[in-house]
This record gives C-alpha cells, structure tokens and sequence, in this order.
C-alpha cells in the first residue's frame, strides 16, 4: 500500500508558498496571534523539504522585526500586537536558520533575554505573557530560545528542570503541569527542556523505559498517533511522539512503515499540504510537523531535522552546548 | 447589553505602516473599529464600565487574543477595589466568564484568568465551580483545560471530597476516558496518606470490575499497574490481581510459539502486557515474561515488536 503513496514535495512547497498571499480572507486576520509561529512553521517545512528559497529572506527578516515589541523587549506575533513567549521563540528560530540572528543588535538582544528570563515564576515554571498561564510549554519555549541566544544559565536552568521532572506522571507521561494528565505535546517539551538542558541524566533508566512505553504505546494499529490513551490519530503528534522517542535514543520502537502510510494519506493531492487525518482540512501546522517526522523517519532524503530543536540539524550544529564551557 | 459612548476616543490605527506585502491585511470595517478603540484605550490604561464591555465585545469575536485577557484583568482588578461589593462584583465577573467559557470550549486563556478571578476573590468556592465543570466535560469528556483547571480547584480548595464519586460517573458514562482514569489516580495520591485495606479492596474490585466490562481497555490497565505500584512494591502484587489477569490470555503460555495464524485470539494484550510486566520482576517467573513478550511481539501486539524485542533483550 505504502509503495503507491508518495511525498508531494513540490505540491507542499506550493502549498506553503500560497498562503502568503491569501491576506484577503476574513480567517487570516483572526489567526494574527499566531502570525509568526505560522512563518516559522512554513519556514521549517520548506527548509525540511529543501526549498527554503521559496520564502524571500529579506522579506521574512524584515517582517520579524516589525514584530518587536519595543515595550516589552520581545516579539509579538504581529506588528503592534503584545509581545509573548511563544512568537519570541518563533522570532529566534526563523532568525537563527537564517544565521540572522546579529540584525538583532547588543541592544534588543539584552532586552529580550531580560524579557525571557523576567517570565520565569519562583517554581521554575515560565508563564507565556504577564498575564500568567503556565505550562510546560514555556519552560520549553524560554529554555530553547536562550538555548539558541547562547545565554543559558544555572539560575534559569536549575528551577525549570525540577519543574519539569514535576510533571513526570506514574503512567510513564508528562502533562501540562504538576497532576495534569499525560500528553505527547507535553512528553516533547518536557523531554527537549531537559535535552537543552543537558539533564536528561535526571531521569532513572526505569522512567526512560516507561517513558518510551508510554509513548511508543501512542501508536494505532492503523499507524497513526494519539497525544492520549483512546483518542483519535493526529499527524501533529508524529512529531511530538517521534521527537520524544529520538531524544531519549528510542525512535525504532515506532513502526516506521505504518506511521508513513498515515502521514502520506494525510496530503491533500490537489493543493498540497497535510492534514491532522484522511480527509480533512489541510494547514501549515501539520503541514511541518507531518514532513518533519517523516525526516525523522530518514524518509526520501529530506533534510535532517533536529528532533530537540524542531530546526534543521545544519543550523542547530552550531548552537553552543549548555552547560559552556 | 449596555450602550457606551466612545466617541471621545480617537482610536489608533491598526494597520502596520510598513509596506511590506506581508504585512498589507485587509479587515473587517467593525473589527478595525473595535482594534483600534481597545489600542486607545489600554495607551490610556483606561479601567472604565465601558473599557470592560469593549474587552468583552472583542472576546466576543477573538477569544484567543490574550492582550485583551490583560487588559480585562485589570480593568476587574481596578473596579472591583472601587466596588461597594467585591464579592458581588466578581461573582458577577465569574457569571459572565461561564457565559464566555460555554461559547469556547477549545479556548484555554478562559482558565488562567479564571484562576487569577479565585486568587483575587475574598471568599471563593469550589461549589460554584462545580456546575460549570461538569457542563464543560459533559460536553467534552476529555477536555484537558477543564480537567487541568479541576485539579487545580481540588488544590487551591484542598478539597477531594467529590473527586472519587465523579471519576466513577464519568468512568460508567465512558470506560474508555483515561482523563477520568487519570483524575482517579489523581485523587489517590493526594488525598490518601493511608488507605484502609478495606479502601484497598473496594478499589481493586472497582478496576477489575471495569476490566471485566472491556478486557481490552488501555486505561483501567495502566491504572492497575500505577495504583498496584503505588501501595506494593513490584513483587508484592495481590495474587489475586495476577490470577484475574491470567483470566484474560487464554493457555496462550502453555502453547508452543509457531506462526501468528496458529495462535488463538485472546482477550486482552494489555493483559498479557501486564503479566509480562509482573513475571520479569522475578527470576523464577522471567521465562514466563519472555514467552509473553514474544508473543506480543508475534501475534498480539506486532506495530510494537521492537518494544517488545527490547524487553526480551533486557531480560536475558
Ligand atoms: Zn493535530
């Protein structure tokens, strides 16, 4: 079945490029909050796909910077909209895989690592904006942003990492905080936090075992991937499942062969881009994260991906390694 | 809804400046009104009635804005202090945040500033969160804010004692939904610093009771295991547990392994799963484990093999 299934590549890079310049709908200013993730997210799937000429450089680095949020010191997702944890980390990573990081200057650099470091809570956790939610997901999102700035510190690092194994569950997941129950998104940005880190020695050789049957257990006879016990598969979850399972030296004990077949009837055959599922609705969010656990996967010689960054391993090679020395 | 007079406000303009084609957007006449009335009025740091309605009117359109969750929160902040009634003003607020809350289930700022409302609030309840709880999962059993937002109450209350009767509700309504299986663990490792042997009993009966309904159920497995393992060590399990669970596998262990199309259907992999887990702790069990996790590995389980070869390799 799988040998009649191919990877559209040129049809996604269109797909990709396309959504630039649909401006004109009433569903694209309603998604301004995520406006740079969106960038980053199309960024790294033509990059994954080889084609990261198809967004203009020049352009996107420009659009970054008018995303600063010069009250805060970050970047918003959005020209004049609020600056957030979220969009910094995207900001950091389009700049980084453009090895643009220096159109930064001494001065809004200073001011967005005292922006990321001013949002850590007194348990280490991080909340997204001042208004405070708090998950997980930003111990990741503030970890990999200073990780990529090269500015990690033990004072940063220290708390966030028992926040993190706080969130260790008995079932071999982690949830979104303390108590919460286990997710894959959060096995990921759990897993990448301690990766960065350099921590994941915190763990017991039991807890890795666990954690890699909690999350190989993810897997549908049909052969796609759940977040939770008894839901339905989703193609995001390729790579928040798969990227655990690389980062803890486990990626085999998913079936690669079935796990293709899912991603690939995913595509969209007309337009291009990638679904959560057979049938739906495609967009650029599952659009990366399907290309991007197919790379995992060594599919058809895309462009290696790094499963703690989410960023192509040619750029991530040459991010400093905590702790430095 | 009350009518506010904004015409003293000169809103700033939303869109960018630049000339950048990424940036050029077309919006909504009534959207761009609304922006740009909201920018004037947080510059101003305005913490008027009529601000608060604004915020709730943009809610209203784009609840995932969160600069507006911001700006709301200190509006409520602000007048609540002027109110003759903090109480009565932010029940009020809480009302309103329901109303908001049933109209976005997927929206999860609604549960932070939720929490901040608690924090802020001089005599909060759990009984009033309750209804609002149980309308949110009745509709999504699996709704991860609200179950999260649930424990955070249990917590924030210190209070369980509903916690064991509704995982049960939502265990019969749907076997299948590890959050209730989930929230059930949940409620044993933070309310019971001891448990009774009779507590003991009555649980396992409810987890094999469960399991009888559907054998091959991922959650009530897990659940097994984790409730086993935290009140016994590995060795230690109840006979009576690793009896039931043989119940489920047939005489598969006494079978010799050949090709898939020779093995009988059993009932449960998780169960064989389980037993595998059990027998490995114990040398004199350990063939017992390779044999089940060969057959996991064979007919039961084989998306998973590699797993399952791992654990034989460990074994050995
Ligand atoms: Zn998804």
């Amino acid at each position: 079945m799988s040998g009649s299934l191919t990877l559209l590549k040129e049809k996604h890079i269109r797909y990709i490029e396309s959504l630039d310049t649909k401006k004109h709908n009433f569903e694209y200013w309603l998604t301004e909050h995520l406006r740079l993730n969106g960038i980053y997210w199309g960024l790294t799937a033509l990059c994954v796909l080889d084609s990261p000429e198809t967004f203009v450089k020049e352009e996107v680095i420009s659009f970054v910077l008018s995303c600063w949020d010069d009250k805060y010191g970050a970047f918003a997702p959005f020209p004049r909209h609020d600056a957030h944890l979220l969009t910094t980390l995207s900001a950091v990573q389009i700049l980084a895989t453009y090895d643009a990081l220096d159109v930064l200057g001494k001065d809004r650099k200073v001011r967005l690592i005292s922006f990321i470091r001013g949002n850590q809570l007194e348990d280490g956790s991080f909340q997204g904006d001042r208004f405070g939610e708090v998950d997980t997901r930003f111990v990741y999102t503030a970890l990999s942003a200073l990780s990529i700035l090269g500015e990690l510190t033990s004072e940063v690092v220290d708390p966030a990492v028992d926040f993190v194994l706080k969130c260790y569950n008995f079932d071999g997941g982690f949830g979104l905080c303390p108590n919460a129950e286990s997710h894959a998104a959060q096995a990921f940005t759990c897993l990448g936090a301690l990766a960065i880190a350099n921590k994941l020695d915190m763990l017991s050789d039991d807890q890795l075992e666990e954690i890699g049957w909690w999350l190989c257990e993810r897997q549908l006879p049909e052969g796609g991937l759940n977040g939770r016990p008894s839901k339905l598969p989703d193609v995001c979850y390729s790579w928040w499942v798969l990227s655990s399972l690389a980062i803890i030296g486990r990626l085999d004990w998913i079936n690669y062969e079935k796990l293709t077949e899912f991603i690939l009837k995913c595509q969209d055959e007309k337009k291009g881009g990638i679904s959560d599922r057979p049938e739906n609705e495609v967009d650029v969010f599952h659009t990366v994260f399907g290309v991007a656990g197919l790379s995992l996967m060594g599919y058809d010689n895309l462009v290696p991906i790094d499963p703690i960054y989410c960023m192509p391993k040619s750029v991530t090679s040459k991010f400093k390694k905590y702790p430095y020395k | 809804m009350e009518e506010y007079d904004y015409s003293d406000v000169k809103p700033l303009p939303i869109e960018t400046d630049l000339q950048d084609e990424l940036c050029r957007i077309m919006y909504t006449e009534d959207y761009k009104r609304l922006m740009g009335l909201a920018r004037a009025l947080i510059s101003l740091n305005e913490l008027s009635p009529r601000a608060l309605q604004l915020t709730a009117e943009i809610i209203d359109v784009a609840p995932a804005f969160y600069t507006i969750w911001n700006y709301r929160f200190n509006i409520v902040r602000h007048m609540m202090s002027e109110s003759e009634d903090t109480v009565l003003y932010l029940n009020k607020e809480l009302d309103w945040l329901d109303e908001v809350t049933l109209n976005n289930p997927k929206n999860y700022q609604i549960w932070s500033y939720r929490q901040s409302l608690l924090k802020l609030h001089p005599s909060p309840s759990f009984k009033r969160e309750l209804p609002i709880l149980k309308l949110m999962i009745d509709d999504d059993s699996k709704n991860y804010h609200v179950w999260s937002y649930r424990k955070w109450c249990c917590l924030f209350f210190s209070d369980f004692q509903h916690e064991l009767a509704y995982a049960s509700d939502l265990i019969e309504t749907d076997i299948y939904n590890n959050s209730a299986w989930t929230h059930r663990m949940f409620y044993w490792v933070n309310a019971k610093d001891v448990i009774s042997k009779v507590e003991l009993a009555d649980e396992l009966q409810f987890i094999m009771d469960k399991i009888q309904l559907v054998p091959q159920n991922i959650s009530p497995w897990t659940y097994l295991r984790g409730f086993q393992e935290l009140f016994h060590d590995r060795l230690q399990w109840d006979s009576k547990v690793v009896d039931f669970a043989t119940t489920f596998i047939g005489d598969v262990l006494s079978l010799p392994i050949g090709s898939p199309e020779d093995l009988p259907e059993i009932e449960s992999s998780y169960a064989l799963e389980f037993l595998a887990y059990h027998w490995g702790a114990d040398p004199c069990t350990r063939d017992n484990a390779v044999k089940a996790y060969s057959l996991l590995a064979i007919k039961y389980d084989p998306i998973r093999k590699n797993l399952w070869h791992h654990k034989i390799n460990n074994l050995n």
